[in-house]
């Protein structure tokens, strides 16, 4: 048998039945794949197949992304670019003035010798670690009070996000009311308790100045944390509670063993959306104290203000900004680690 | 083919020479004895042709200038076309939101400037000269002198020469039975007798960090031999440091007044309106501040409150006069930038806001011991009269002269100090290092 009866040989014989049938219907020219006359019943040949096949997957690859591009323009528009200029300009000396002169890493070098700078950012680690510790604690407590069937529940709920939604130079207006020395309502109360023995120069004093800024941030925030805790808790199934009480475990024993861990990863939401606003401070302390008294709140955003537009030192403060940058991410990612991939891929 | 010219005598010119010449005489003559109408004439039809808006970037501090909303209403209607727009900055963040302004690139025609604003956009050449401007001989001399640097007139002052005196309320020295001090001890019996009286000696808005400066200069004045102009300029030129005993003097005198207690309690959770209220409401018996605040604690008619003033005591026990820091008001420049469009109409601005008239009202309405303006006579208030009387006792405030990051230190310094942080010693120290570093990275002072 020669080579072509070969081929012949192997080819699957066709059967009537098999040939896909020719539509009685009359066919629109648009669905007869334009003007070629080719019969729309038949399947393309095999090379323009292919090519459909490509296209077909390249839009629907693209979808998303066609979808995404106006919330993609605006955050590189709004964010990255911004980021990106502020980058480039802490690479040169700029006073706003007169045209920017390239001067390399001499801002770097600058902020790493600078006492201020160190000492601002010792502050702000400072501020992270009681804010972020208070946010947290105090949040699951009131979140799992609250997520108990008591009456006025939801006004409750309403009054501890109320000052979330307070913008914060109006809070940092109040506070500074309510902490004034002579005026203020917590030395007017004191007075009149008969404790005006533990009236406190509150902003203008540096031992309570911190602090006082502190218990702002946290009155201000705990209720944004003790929604994302209330959302946690009631996925929560009950029946796992149920289970553990009729095992006789008690309140303290299933709140540590079963209703903490599922908390994980709204632990770790709150934690690293806690983390990033503290490390970011600066409208609270702006209005309250202008990182004073004495430098006792002086947090590293408010020295980039400063070095900005106090000294028109504009490629050095976004110098400090941007290792501010470079920390805010190690941050972020060690936290993120530190709860682990399982955790958050849970949710 | 050229006509041929005949020859002519020589005694004769021609018509047209005659006509050239003769033309040429008459066109020169004219242009001499109208140039200065033709010059007016066109200023004038430049500034009015112009139709527009002008910004006018003022600041607002312890107390509102009541003259301006009129006399810019004034000045439009007198300008119909220009519309002028006032952006308003507070005070203490002046310098921040105009370098915002400045990088956005937003329309800036007329500064109104605070003094010691005024020597740092001029060294940055952010200003133009005025040297040129005919309208400058109205002015007091000394009051162009403070806003000339390196030989150029930068701006204009506007307003009243005032600075810093000792407000006193007076009805509690007279409940105590007590009389004005005269020296650093009468002030510490004073505040004694006060404090058993749960009264604090000195107010003063510790919270804003730039007004603790005035307190050195106050001092300085007196451990320098009354010398302290000259003194900064001899520390800044590199001919004097600020480790010299009469620097540290003077700031170890501030300390002194926090070590003795004589401040409010709250002194640095205190900004000016909290200050004021403790002055006028008998919380305090003395407030070291800018004359400015005359009319409104006045206009306050606060109970049992009456309002005196004196210049800071002899502090340092020996023969010394007592000097008051202060300066002309604020004063009127042109941004660098300008548009040239704009430059003529702006340049209008300024003449009318200073002119006699206008100083005249803003005088009357806000108040000033001795108006910039050489022909306009003072506000009739007795505060004003003092402090006219005692206005050759007044000096420049010294960080018009400081760089910006000598401001800073001293200011924080002082800040720290009052608390017990810091020691005069050190604080001379670092304002020293600060120089030192500044003058390594090319900084040179201007005179």
């Amino acid at each position: 048998m020669n080579g072509r009866a070969r081929v012949l040989a192997r080819r699957k014989p066709v059967c009537i039945t098999d040939m896909p049938q020719r539509s009685t219907q009359p066919v629109l020219r648009s669905e007869n794949h334009g003007s070629r006359g080719r019969d729309p019943s038949r399947p393309p040949p095999i090379k323009s197949a292919v090519a459909s096949s490509s296209r077909k997957k390249w839009k629907a690859a693209l979808k998303p992304f066609i979808w995404l591009a106006p919330a993609l323009l605006l955050l590189c528009g709004l964010t990255y670019l911004p980021i990106s200029l502020e980058f480039i300009l802490s690479f040169f000396s700029a006073d706003g003035f007169a045209p920017p002169k390239w001067i390399g890493l001499e801002n770097y070098l600058a902020a790493f010798h600078d006492a201020d700078f160190w000492g601002s950012l010792v502050n702000n680690a400072w501020y992270a670690v009681w804010t972020v510790t208070g946010k947290l604690s105090l949040s699951l407590l009131v979140a799992t009070l609250l997520n108990r069937k008591i009456r006025g529940r939801a006004l409750l709920r309403s009054i501890f996000f109320l000052p979330v939604v307070l913008s914060f130079v109006a809070v940092g207006i109040i506070w500074t009311l309510i902490y004034n020395f002579d005026y203020g309502i917590i030395n007017v109360t004191l007075n009149t308790l008969g404790l005006g023995w533990l009236k406190g120069d509150w902003l203008g004093s540096p031992e309570t100045a911190f602090g006082a800024v502190v218990l702002v941030d946290l009155w201000k925030w705990t209720g944004f944390h003790v929604v994302i805790y209330l959302a946690g808790l009631q996925s929560i199934p009950s029946d796992l509670q149920e289970a553990a009480a009729l095992d006789g475990a008690g309140p303290w024993q299933r709140f540590w063993r079963i209703t903490f861990p599922l908390l994980k990863p709204f632990t770790a939401i709150n934690a690293l959306l806690a983390t990033l606003g503290s490390l970011s401070v600066f409208d609270l302390v702006y209005v309250m104290t202008q990182g004073g008294p004495v430098k006792a709140t002086d947090v590293v955003m408010i020295e980039v203000y400063n070095q900005a537009f106090q000294f028109n030192r504009l490629g050095y403060a976004a110098a400090m900004s941007s290792i501010m940058l470079v920390l805010i991410v190690l941050v972020s990612v060690t936290l993120l680690r530190s709860f682990g991939r399982e955790t958050l891929s849970r949710r | 083919m050229k006509e041929s010219v005949p020859p002519r005598p020589d005694s004769l010119i021609s018509r047209r020479a005659f006509l050239r010449r003769t033309g040429g005489a008459g066109l020169a003559a004219s242009l001499l004895t109208s140039s200065s109408f033709l010059t007016r004439f066109s200023r004038a039809d430049t500034a009015q042709s112009y139709t527009g808006s002008l910004v006018l970037i003022t600041q607002t501090g312890a107390s509102p200038d009541k003259a301006l909303p009129k006399l810019l209403e004034a000045y439009q209607k007198a300008h119909p076309g220009i519309e002028v727009k006032v952006v308003q900055y507070p005070e203490e963040k002046f310098v921040a939101l105009y370098t915002a302004a400045q990088a956005a690139g937003e329309q800036v025609d007329v500064l109104m400037l605070n003094g010691q604003d005024l020597r740092r956009y001029a060294t940055s050449n952010a200003l133009t000269s005025l040297d040129d401007v005919s309208f400058k001989t109205r002015f007091l001399p000394e009051a162009l002198d403070t806003f000339t640097i390196d030989g150029k007139l930068w701006g204009f002052p506007s307003g009243a020469l005032g600075g810093f005196i000792v407000f006193v309320n007076k009805a509690i020295l007279q409940k105590f039975n007590l009389q004005l001090p005269a020296t650093y001890d009468d002030l510490k019996s004073i505040a004694a007798v006060l404090h058993k009286n749960g009264i604090a000696a000195f107010t003063h808005p510790g919270k804003i960090i730039y007004m603790w400066p005035v307190w050195f200069f106050t001092t300085f004045a007196q451990t320098s031999n009354n010398r302290s102009i000259e003194r900064t300029i001899e520390i800044l030129s590199g001919k004097g440091k600020f480790t010299d005993p009469d620097v540290v003097q003077g700031l170890d005198l501030v300390f002194q007044f926090g070590r003795d207690k004589m401040f409010s309690q709250s002194v640095l959770g205190l900004d000016f309106g909290n200050a004021q209220t403790e002055l006028l409401t008998g919380k305090a018996c003395f407030y070291l501040f800018h004359d400015s605040i005359t009319k409104p604690m006045l206009d306050a008619k606060a109970p049992n409150f009456e309002l005196d003033s004196m210049l800071m005591p002899n502090l340092v026990g020996k023969p010394i006069e007592s000097q008051f820091p202060g300066g002309p008001g604020v004063v009127l420049s042109l941004p660098a930038k300008i548009d040239p469009s704009r430059k003529q109409a702006a340049l209008d601005l300024i003449d009318f806001l200073t002119s006699d008239d206008s100083d005249r009202q803003s005088v009357e309405l806000n108040g000033g011991a001795v108006p910039v303006n050489m022909a306009v006579p003072p506000a009739p208030i007795s505060i004003y009269t003092k402090e006219k009387a005692d206005i050759s006792k007044l000096t420049i405030y010294l960080d018009w002269f400081y760089p910006p990051e000598i401001t800073k230190v001293l200011q924080e310094g002082l800040q720290a100090g009052i608390v017990g942080r810091t020691t005069a010693e050190a604080l001379g120290k670092n304002l020293q290092a600060t120089l030192d570093r500044l003058a390594s990275g090319g900084y040179k002072f201007a005179t």
